[in-house]
Formats: C-alpha cells, sequence, structure tokens
C-alpha cells in the first residue's frame, strides 16, 4: 500500500538526478529519469479506489496528499446538478486518468530527451511531471496549490534550458505571469478558507468547500459582494491563467516554443491540463466555461493560420484544443466531463507527439521557419509518418484518438442544446485540420523543396515517436478505445456511449467537416503564403505597454523629483550626472543601484499613501 | 536567402479551376511524383461530392433544425475554414501583423543553435 502521493517519487528522485549524472553520466541519468515516471505510473495504479491518506497540519488542520474518493458535496453543501443524463451526482475527481498520462507522458518525454544532455533540463522536467501528478492526488487545496506552485517552478526551468538569449527572456516572463496567477489564486483561497475557520467548519482546507461548481456562474451575473464569490472568481482566474485562456494566454506561445527541442514536448503536456483537471472539480457546470472554451478554440486557430514558426503554430493549437476540454468542463454533464478528461488524455500523447516530430525536425535542421523547410519527406520518413499520424490524430480523424475522444465533448452540445457551443466547435473541429492537420506537415515535410536533405533523427527520438504514434491509432481503434473509456470519471456512462462513437452519423459527418476543411485549404493555399511575421498578442500588454508607460511616463518624474530629494542632501553635481545617466541610457534596463536613494524614498512615500487611503477607508 | 515563398506564384482560385500553369505551391510535388499528384487532383473531387451525398443515406439526428439537412456538415466544414482563414488574414493581420523581429530587433531568430540559414549549423547567410 503506498501512503504518499505517487507524484512524489518523480519530485524526489529528480533532485537526486543531477548526482546519477555526476557519478554515472548522462545517459544514466536519462534511463534512471524513465524508470521513475514509470515507478510513477504503477504508483498511480497500485493506489485502489476510495483510497484517502490524512496527515494533521499545523493546529487542528489536515491535509489529504491522496484521494481517490468521489470530493462528495460542493461548496453549497449540494450535489452537482449534472443535467438530464446523470441526474445529480457526487463530482469525481478524474484522477486515475490524469495521473496516468501525465507519468506516461513523463517517461515517453524522458526517451525523447534522452540523447541531449542538457543537465537541468531532465530533473526539472520530471519535477515539473511529478507535482502535476500530486495534483491530481489533492485532496485539500492546500496540497493542491503547493504542487501547483511547483510546477511552475519545474517549468520556468525548463524553459530556460533551452539555453538562447530568448529562453532566458521568455522563461523570466513566465515564470512571473505565473507567479502572479498563483498569487491571485491563494487569495481567493484565503478569501474561502478563513470565513470556514470562523465558522468552525472541522476541515476549512477540504476541497469539496472549493468546489463552487456551476452556482453563481451561470452567465456573467456573479456577486462580487460576498465573500465566497469574490473567492470563487480569484480561483477561477488563477487556474484560468494557467489553462492558457485568453486573455490570459499569451504566455504560452511565448515560452513554449522558446525552450529546447525535449522542453517544448515535455511543456506542452501538464500546465494547461493540470488546469483542465482543476477546473473540472472546482468549476464543473459553470456556464461561464463554455464561453471561454469557445473563445480559446477559435482564437488558437485564427492565430496559428497567421503563424510562421512551426513550434508556434502548435502552442496556439494546445489553447484551441483546451478549448474543446474547457467548453466540455463548462456544459458539465456526465458526458461532456467524460469527454473532457479523454481529450486531455488524447491531446496530451498527440501533441507531444506532434511537438516531437516539429522537435526532431528542428533538430536534424535547425530551422524553425515554416518559410525555411518544406521537403524533408525526402530523408525524414518516420518524423513525417509519425507527424501525419499526430495530425490526423488532432484533427480527430477516425481511427485515431481524437475521434473517440472528442466527440464526446460535441455530443453533449449537442444533446444538451447548446447551439453557441456546438457550432463553434464544429467550426474548430474543421479548423484543426486546417492549421495543424494539414497546415504543420504540409508547410514542414512537403510544399518547396528546399533541397534540405538532413538525416533522420536518433532511435531514442524515432522510438519516442513511435510508441506514441501507435497509441495515436490504438486508442482510436474500436475494440481498443473502451480501455480509456474504464477509466474515465464516469466509467458507467461513457460504457454505454461506446457503442455510438463509431455510429455512421458520427463517422460521416466528421469526415465531412475534416475533408471540406482540406478543400479549403488547397483552395486557399494561396492566402495561406507564410510571411515571416508573428502577431500581436495579449503579450504585448507586458512586453511594449508597460515598459513603455514606465519608460514615458513614470520614470521621468520619479527620475526628477529623486533629483530633487538629493539635491537637498548632497552635492548637486553628482545627483544631475546620475539624472542623466539613469534617463539617457537607454540600451539596458536600469539596475537597482543605479537609482538613486531619492527615487526609492518617493516610490516608497508614494506606495505607503496609497496603502494609507486604502485602509483609512475601510475603517 | 530570403526563404519566401515568392517563387511559387500562386495560382488563385481562377487559374486553378481554368487550369492555368502559373507555379503551384505543391509543384516541387508534382515534378517528383506527378502521377501522385495527379491521381489525387483527379478523385479527390468525386470522393467529396460522394462524401457529401452520403448523407441521403445516413441519417443525422436533428438538434437544431438545419443539422439534419443532407450536406450540412461539408458546407459548414468549408464555410467555417474559408470564414475562419479571411478573418485572420484579411482582418486580425491587418492591424496585429508584425515583422517577426518586433520584440527583439538585434537577435530576431538568427541568434540561436548556429545560424538558421546553414545546414552544417553554422554557414553564412547565401
Amino acid at each position: 500500500m503506498i501512503n504518499f502521493p505517487p507524484g512524489l517519487i518523480l519530485v524526489v528522485g529528480a533532485l537526486f538526478l543531477p548526482l546519477v549524472r555526476r557519478f554515472a553520466g548522462a545517459a544514466a541519468m536519462g534511463w534512471t529519469g524513465i524508470l521513475l515516471a514509470l515507478a510513477t505510473l504503477a504508483g498511480v495504479w497500485m493506489i485502489p479506489d476510495g483510497h484517502v491518506v490524512q496527515i494533521a497540519f499545523l493546529d487542528g488542520l489536515t491535509l489529504t496528499p491522496v484521494t481517490k474518493a468521489p470530493l462528495g458535496i460542493d461548496a453549497f453543501g449540494n450535489y452537482l446538478h449534472m443535467g438530464a443524463d446523470g441526474g445529480p451526482v457526487a463530482p469525481v475527481a478524474p484522477t486515475k486518468v490524469f495521473a496516468t498520462i501525465f507519468s506516461l507522458m513523463a517517461a515517453v518525454g524522458g526517451l525523447f530527451a534522452l540523447n541531449q544532455d542538457r543537465k537541468i533540463e531532465l530533473p526539472a522536467a520530471l519535477l515539473y511531471a511529478g507535482s502535476a501528478v500530486c495534483v491530481t492526488f489533492a485532496g485539500d487545496i492546500f496540497t493542491l496549490f503547493v504542487f501547483w506552485e511547483l510546477m511552475a517552478v519545474g517549468s520556468t526551468i525548463v524553459v530556460w534550458a533551452g539555453g538562447t538569449e530568448r529562453a532566458n527572456a521568455s522563461g523570466m516572463r513566465y515564470a512571473l505571469v505565473h507567479f502572479v496567477g498563483g498569487v491571485i489564486m491563494m487569495a481567493g483561497i484565503v478569501l474561502q478558507a478563513f470565513p470556514l475557520m470562523d465558522a468552525g467548519v472541522h476541515d476549512p482546507l477540504a476541497l469539496r468547500h472549493y468546489a463552487f461548481g456551476p452556482l453563481g456562474f451561470e452567465g456573467l451575473s456573479f456577486s462580487l459582494a460576498e465573500p465566497s464569490g469574490a473567492a470563487a472568481w480569484l480561483v477561477l482566474i488563477g487556474v484560468l491563467i494557467n489553462a492558457a485562456a485568453p486573455p490570459f494566454g499569451s504566455w504560452l506561445p511565448d515560452a513554449y516554443p522558446e525552450a529546447s527541442e525535449s522542453g517544448t514536448v515535455f511543456l506542452s503536456a501538464f500546465t494547461t491540463k493540470t488546469s483542465v483537471y482543476v477546473l473540472m472539480i472546482l468549476f464543473a457546470g459553470s456556464d461561464l466555461l463554455i464561453y471561454v472554451g469557445c473563445l480559446m478554440a477559435v482564437y488558437g486557430i485564427v492565430y496559428a493560420i497567421l503563424e510562421n514558426d512551426m513550434r508556434r503554430i502548435l502552442a496556439y493549437s494546445i489553447c484551441n484544443q483546451v478549448g474543446f476540454m474547457v467548453c466540455g468542463i463548462g456544459i458539465g454533464t456526465t458526458l461532456s466531463l467524460n469527454g473532457a478528461s479523454a481529450h486531455a488524455f488524447a491531446h496530451i500523447i498527440y501533441k507531444a507527439l506532434l511537438l516531437m516530430s516539429a522537435g526532431s525536425v528542428l533538430f536534424a535542421t535547425g530551422r524553425r521557419k515554416c518559410t525555411e523547410l518544406g521537403g524533408l519527406y525526402h530523408t525524414m520518413p518516420v518524423t513525417m509518418w509519425c507527424g501525419i499520424i499526430g495530425a490526423l490524430a488532432i484533427s480527430s480523424f477516425p481511427l485515431t484518438s481524437g475521434f473517440t475522444s472528442k466527440s464526446m465533448i460535441t455530443t453533449a452540445a449537442a444533446g444538451g442544446h447548446y447551439e453557441l457551443a456546438w457550432l463553434v466547435l464544429a467550426a474548430a473541429s474543421a479548423g484543426v485540420f486546417l492549421h495543424a492537420g494539414i497546415k504543420f506537415p504540409w508547410f514542414v515535410f512537403f510544399q518547396k523543396d528546399r533541397g534540405l536533405r538532413p538525416p533522420e533523427v536518433p532511435w531514442n527520438m524515432r522510438a519516442a515517436m513511435i510508441i506514441f504514434a501507435a497509441l495515436c491509432i490504438l486508442l482510436g481503434l474500436p475494440g481498443v478505445f473502451p480501455l480509456l473509456y474504464e477509466i474515465l470519471p464516469y466509467p458507467a456512462i461513457a460504457m454505454a456511449y461506446a457503442p455510438d462513437a463509431y455510429s455512421a452519423s458520427h463517422v460521416v459527418s466528421q469526415l465531412q467537416l475534416l475533408l471540406y476543411s482540406g478543400l479549403a485549404f488547397f483552395l486557399l493555399l494561396p492566402m495561406l503564403k507564410r510571411t515571416e511575421t508573428i502577431t500581436i498578442d495579449f503579450d504585448w500588454l507586458y512586453r511594449r505597454l508597460g515598459p513603455g508607460v514606465w519608460r514615458y511616463a513614470l520614470r521621468p518624474p520619479i527620475a526628477f523629483l529623486g533629483f530633487l530629494w538629493d539635491g537637498l542632501r548632497e552635492d548637486t553635481p553628482g545627483a544631475l550626472a546620475r539624472l542623466v545617466r539613469v534617463t539617457h541610457d537607454d540600451t539596458r534596463v536600469p539596475g537597482l543601484r543605479e537609482w538613486s536613494q531619492g527615487a526609492a524614498m518617493i516610490v516608497i512615500t508614494a506606495m505607503l499613501f496609497v496603502y494609507l487611503i486604502i485602509s483609512f477607508n475601510q475603517t | 536567402m530570403s526563404g519566401s515563398d515568392d517563387a511559387d506564384k500562386p495560382p488563385g482560385l481562377f487559374s486553378l479551376l481554368v487550369g492555368g500553369d502559373i507555379r503551384k505551391p505543391w509543384a516541387d510535388l508534382e515534378r517528383e511524383h506527378p502521377r501522385v499528384v495527379r491521381a489525387i487532383w483527379r478523385w479527390s473531387i468525386p470522393a467529396l461530392l460522394v462524401l457529401a451525398a452520403l448523407d441521403i443515406w445516413v441519417h443525422h439526428h436533428e438538434h437544431f433544425g438545419y443539422d439534419g439537412i443532407p450536406g450540412f456538415y461539408s458546407f459548414y466544414g468549408l464555410f467555417a475554414c474559408v470564414a475562419m482563414v479571411v478573418f485572420s488574414k484579411k482582418i486580425i493581420a491587418v492591424f496585429l501583423k508584425r515583422d517577426d523581429t518586433y520584440y527583439d530587433p538585434e537577435g530576431g531568430y538568427a541568434d540561436e543553435r548556429g545560424e538558421a540559414t546553414g545546414d552544417d549549423g553554422h554557414g553564412g547567410h547565401g
């Protein structure tokens, strides 16, 4: 019996990996990492359903690091209403399906990275993966939050392991966005936890108190006046930042494509899908999420169409795919929650496969832009075929994993008569084929022959791709895909749906959407011509607007006031020289030392003043 | 090496339909595998029509009144894709498209892992 969260095997093991590398070499570290991931996978399956581990924490609180039991009732003492197909059902955490794919992903990702020794990347990636597994076993909000933040630490290091200047800068932005998100989420948790403690609830940290569920989220009419209302909004925003929902989502296409070939593969799997998991247990059935999901699905496509960098195309398509899952969570029936879980499982596999294929191309050619790639089918057949299989799976082609998972969400949308959601999801299903299904393989492996004849990538990269390509197909085969259905949160509902997955109507309607989308692609090819451009996203706010405001609106008065202050205290020529240096040196960001004491005093005084006004108003 | 597709003169919808022999995006592929490419073009259009016609026999459960019309999914797939491409290329791109060196004018893409243009990893610009 395992009495600790199985993800800890990876989290603790990752810390010792650098020692293994030091004494036994890089290959030994790689294999150890793979074994740790497989041990975690075994641990996930060894924990029986209903198993709960609790430990005492601080004064009279309990933490629940391991739970595989239903969450019971929600924050308002009600069973979540699950709609027509299931009636009222207690929310069930999809722990098994998420933990299984997270640990499997860590193992196969480790195999893909085996030949690329980047010292810190693998330990960081496994810390990240292990934390994600721990999140899925958390039964209280505190444990969940700790591992949630640990994921941010691990993933930031994975971005930095890219090793370029761009990766450094991008990783710093990534870390800042995630830590801001963490603070917002923590504020929401505190706002919910303290009233519960004051009310004498015996387990104020238990997850069920934070399962805000559909209540209060129909539409946008939620009241901020009540504490639990504000708490729900803050937690929701914190989770949506990690889910890469616009307008908070631009960190994803900013950071992921800057990591290394293998780093991007790891990154694609955990952060957004852990958010899907948390949304599912805390906010299932919130109508708002239907609209958020639709927005994500379309936003991902519109931006991916304009992209030139192959890994940025795939990064935007993560937003698109997570949009399907978020929409399924918003619909909130047992069928749609099954669909969101199954789609997350399938998505991690085919998205990792696509990014492995793109990573292999980058590894072999050193090129990442579609305008510099093409004709690679000549010498990279394994990479090409695996890329095509991943592309078919993400497009939900019949006989691939995407087909058997996504149709549950669209069926639930139609069955629940969510007309807008259904229309958007159908359009997005067609659009996936356009922007990822054909565009990625076409521009990278075909289109214009640029005379590139790189050799096929090393065996371990090919093996990792082949394993995931095989899974993409197996999970789409009739007779095999029910194996996945059995570990979904509501297996009985899933098995009842299984015979319907390959109905003639489903197959024909999906094929029509996809193949006519393909027709649109080739008709519009001239318009889809690649250009060497990027498209401005919301990260413009903190990459351009914020620094601009600082430089042109805030810095001059602060520098001037600081100059006055210093002039009163010390020699004027010295202060003047510093002012000139601070305001006229545009080539570098001024470090703290370059700022005068006076400027710092002005800023601190202003902050204390604002603080005083706020607290004065509240009393 | 500019890396743009200027050499492939786009055929445009019209010349595609009338069979003009302007250089097509798939010209390289067609030169190497002429029979495969021609066969795909020859068979894909009838295949698409047959697929749309299947709706006459396959019953789609109607949820919204229009989703059971034969050929609805074909039309909708084509329409949605055209709409999304036009929306992003003709509206979003007009306002939000920038050079890919917009955020870091000095380095851009060229500074990483050797030169992006050289096959051997450190070749110069041609």
